[in-house]
């Protein structure tokens, strides 16, 4: 039976039939004591019946036998047994292995279940699943409306959602939102902030609600050149979102969630925001961030997904996306007789524009100096570079055939 | 050309060197104005003394020959309007607050504006609470181009719009601005401004910086290049020889960058070829480099 039992082990490599067997694990246990007990009793009576009184050979020789029988079954059993454990330690590691390639909360920091939020007229999450590794930045692109905003509330527990599951570091973030609030970073879209207070006041009160230590404070104000000065109600969309920066970075958390972090603030903040980012991701932060600027997710994001009309439709690593990217130059020539000669040459021709005497040709830095000097015998009216950009990877995920009603 | 938009020596001091001080510009009709500037710099100030919400300490702000501030609501009625932050009242569907803002602008032809609710992908029926950043940010660029008024307020209107659609919102600016209507806009994004203004203003610290125009850019185009060159001498004797403008050299890395006039590429590409390259580059000399390069040299003090 006990041979049975391991063998049922060893043929099943399925997680979930690990579990059942697992079940089955203390049955055997048991067997195993009881065999141990009986084989005991074998070998005593083996030894009462060979150490009697008046032993004769005969009685020698069987107490001899029964007792080594009974030895014997002792061995053989807690060799089994222990065969059995090392096989259920070994079906663990296997077990392990399954939840980190399914995504299991065990690997992801943020964990996002076939999250379902409907809101009608075809608008919400519609069976959004994703995980986010430790140190991981995510970035989420897609139109508006695509539901980035929608997903990042559930992660905040501001909403509950229909179908699905939404965790952060393995807590659930509906049931645990006052946790959720308290360890993680979040940047919201559309910044609205306590009117009536003046920045310090503003930020003092979210210092004491993080209990953020003064350094942590004095350094993000400085980096974000935050105004503290004056009422919030009178600052601009701009100052407001340098706060909001300021106070969702205060507590040091180790998951961030930034909504569009750098709309509204002018290039020179996106700038340092980025560079910022790039920090806390060297700490090990684990960062989901959704954006329109394809510069600065391409500058940030690991990992790539797609939303749209609230379905994740693809996510790409950095590193496709880079293969992607090659230097391209395109040339213009003076006239047609030009153009076309220079067709003839041996370029790698991405595009070709006849009626513009212009073509587009990919050439990496070990191609330049043939193109230059292949290039002196034509007549060129200009030649720059095309920087090929994530936005032309990712504009046809962009576009809708959606027909929208107007007004009658 | 008359100008449709005069600012002369306004000023509004918030106190703490906050505020706009000593603005004077003008936005001639029939041209796209843009308007670039750190945060707190004092765009959304300016366009809100255009608009009339705000009275100057000093100077004075016109919109077509009216007082923007004694005139409000004429002027109102001239502007189309894309505030900074958007609040929308609370009269539930987009639907219905188009049609308020249809009945007060006195529009009764509802086709143009059916073409942009098109064009923007607008789901009007959603209730306005439940709207998302991009969608009040298209709805406000529907409420204020509706009834194609002859001058253009926005403030950042590109905010929180996907890239499809800030496209989409640039072709609805060069189509007003074909029709000979005024645009004056604030913007972070340069490739927007590039794509629409005439001129473009740069401020920091309530203060105007520059005034670039569009013409000053395409007088005498010039090309920005990076040539990584095979070795130091080579690099050298290039940088030496050269009649074009060296403006930078790296020995450590073999670059090179060199400002070259369009019309003397061929030339160019002809004293290059002498030289075995590593590499080259193109920069473009954009709106961007030169916001960064006088904002940044300006911040230095």
């Amino acid at each position: 039976m006990k041979k049975k039992e391991k063998m049922r082990i060893g043929g099943e490599l399925n997680a979930e039939k690990q579990l059942r067997n697992e079940r089955l694990a203390k049955p055997v246990k048991i067997f195993a004591y009881v065999v141990g007990v009986i084989a005991m009793f074998i070998m005593g009576a083996g030894m009462s019946i060979s150490l009697a009184e008046n032993t004769g050979v005969f009685r020698l020789v069987l107490g001899s036998v029964v007792g080594i029988i009974g030895i014997g079954l002792m061995v053989a059993n807690s060799f089994i047994y222990k065969a059995i454990v090392a096989k259920k330690i070994y079906h663990q590691d296997i077990l392990d292995e399954a939840e980190a390639n399914r995504g299991g909360s065990e690997e992801g920091v943020i964990e996002v279940k076939n999250l379902t939020k409907n809101y009608g007229h075809g608008r919400g999450v519609f069976d959004v699943s994703f995980s986010v590794k430790k140190g991981e930045v995510f970035g989420f692109l897609g139109p508006n409306g695509a539901g980035k905003s929608t997903t990042m509330r559930h992660l905040m527990g501001f909403s509950k959602p229909q179908n699905g599951d939404c965790f952060i570091n393995g807590m659930d973030c509906w049931a645990n939102h006052a946790e959720i609030m308290k360890s993680v970073g979040y940047l919201p879209g559309e910044v609205a902030l306590p009117e009536g207070v003046s920045g310090k006041s503003f930020l003092d009160i979210m210092k004491k609600l993080r209990s953020s230590p003064d350094d942590r404070c004095q350094e993000l104000l400085k980096t974000f050149e935050v105004t503290t000065a004056g009422s919030v109600k009178r600052m601009s969309i701009g100052e407001k979102r340098k706060l909001a920066v300021a106070a969702a970075f205060m507590g040091n958390p180790d998951v961030l969630l930034l909504d569009e972090p750098t709309s509204g603030l002018d290039p020179v903040m996106q700038e340092v925001f980025i560079e910022f980012i790039r920090g806390e991701k060297a700490k090990g932060k684990t960062i989901l961030l959704s954006s329109h600027i394809f510069s600065e997710v391409e500058a940030l994001c690991d990992r790539i997904a797609i939303i749209k009309d609230g379905k994740i439709v693809s996510v790409v690593s950095a590193d496709e996306v880079k293969h992607y990217k090659r230097k391209t130059f395109v040339i213009t020539f003076a006239d047609e007789k030009n153009y076309k000669k220079f067709v003839g040459e041996p370029f790698e021709f991405r595009e070709i524009f006849p009626d513009e005497f212009k073509v587009e040709i990919a050439a990496d830095d070990s191609k330049c100096d043939g193109l230059v000097k292949a290039l002196t015998k034509y007549n060129v009216l200009n030649f720059v570079e095309h920087q090929q950009t994530l936005e032309e990877y990712f504009m046809n995920f962009y576009k809708s055939d959606k027909k929208f009603g107007g007004i009658k | 050309m008359s100008n449709a938009i005069e600012v002369k020596n306004l000023t509004k001091d918030y106190g703490k060197g906050r505020g706009i001080f000593d603005f004077t510009f003008d936005v001639k009709e029939g041209e796209v104005f843009g308007l670039v500037g750190t945060n707190g710099s004092g765009k959304t100030t300016t366009i809100r003394h255009i608009m009339g919400f705000l009275k100057g300490d000093k100077g004075t702000v016109t919109v077509r020959g009216l007082d923007a501030y004694k005139n409000a609501a004429e002027v109102k009625k001239l502007v189309g309007y894309v505030p900074g932050q958007i609040d929308f009242p609370d009269v539930g569907s987009g639907v219905s607050f188009l049609k308020i803002q249809a009945d007060l602008l006195g529009l009764k032809d509802f086709t143009y504006m059916n073409g942009l609710i098109d064009r923007l992908k607008i789901d009007v029926t959603a209730p306005l609470r439940r709207m998302s950043k991009g969608m009040k940010q298209k709805m406000a660029l529907v409420a204020a181009f509706m009834a194609q008024p002859d001058i253009y307020l926005l403030d950042e209107p590109s905010t929180g719009l996907d890239p499809l659609m800030r496209d989409v919102m640039i072709d609805m600016i060069n189509e007003q601005k074909a029709q000979g209507k005024t645009v004056f806009m604030s913007s972070h994004v340069f490739k927007e401004l590039e794509d629409t203004c005439d001129a473009v203003m740069f401020i920091h610290d309530g203060k105007i910086i520059n005034t670039v125009r569009r013409s000053d850019f395409a007088a005498d185009p010039h090309e920005t290049y990076i040539i990584t060159f095979r070795n130091k001498s080579d690099l050298k004797s290039f940088a030496a020889k050269t009649g074009e403008t060296v403006t930078g050299t790296d020995e450590n890395t073999l670059k090179l960058n060199v400002n070259v006039a369009v019309k003397r590429i061929n030339g160019f590409l002809k004293e290059l070829s002498a030289f075995p390259i590593a590499g080259l580059s193109h920069e473009n000399y954009s709106l961007e480099k030169y916001y960064m390069n006088n904002i940044e040299t300006s911040e230095v003090k």
